[in-house]
């Protein structure tokens, strides 16, 4: 996927978005939007193929799959707020923004507790 | 899957502002809110529908 494409139909998309801002803002919104999940479903693609390198890595140096399948999910969930939270500070809301974004933040926490645990029971073993 | 969507969203955006003005100075604000309802319900449910997809792929390509 070359790089013109994406940046031509992100460009389309803001110009189409601001055309329309002022009589209609909701649906520049959406415009917007919608331009941001077309580029990322055209970058699918590029992406499986950079997780199966990733994959391979793991199996390479030997890293247990648990961790990477941890990294995967808070890859995803990381990525699922960000959009959530810029579509709402674009549409000028950054307080609902902000909820989103602690929301993921706790989720990845949560998700990620258990490798921090083991981290520190290795740690302790050491000492 | 591709950009005619977005044309066809800001054709919809553009359609339904000119009704609203047209519908306006015809002295029927009622009818012109109602069409920009209309107008932002159907692209709503295009958007989700894309939404709803790019979640789904997202959750199939990292084993979510």
């Amino acid at each position: 996927m070359d790089i013109t494409k994406i940046v031509a139909i992100g460009l389309i998309g803001t110009f189409l978005s601001i055309a329309i801002k002022k009589q209609n803002p909701e649906i520049s919104l959406l415009t917007g939007v919608i331009t941001g999940v077309l580029i990322f479903i055209m970058l699918i693609s590029d992406l499986s193929s950079l997780i199966n390198i990733i994959k391979k890595i793991g199996t390479m140096g030997n890293i247990s799959s648990s961790y990477i399948s941890i990294l995967f999910k808070v890859i995803a969930i990381s990525y699922i707020s960000e959009f959530g939270t810029q579509i709402c500070n674009d549409a000028g809301e950054k307080a609902i923004g902000s909820k989103i974004e602690l929301g993921g933040k706790i989720i990845i926490l949560i998700m990620a507790s258990p490798l921090m645990l083991s981290l520190l029971e290795t740690i302790l073993q050491m000492l | 899957m591709d950009i005619s969507i977005v044309f066809r969203i800001a054709a919809v955006g553009i359609l339904v502002a000119v009704l609203n003005q047209v519908l306006i100075r015809a002295g029927r604000e009622e009818q012109a809110m109602l069409t920009t309802l209309a107008g932002l319900v159907v692209v709503l449910f295009w958007v989700i529908g894309y939404i709803s997809e790019l979640f789904e792929t997202v959750r199939a390509l990292f084993s979510l």
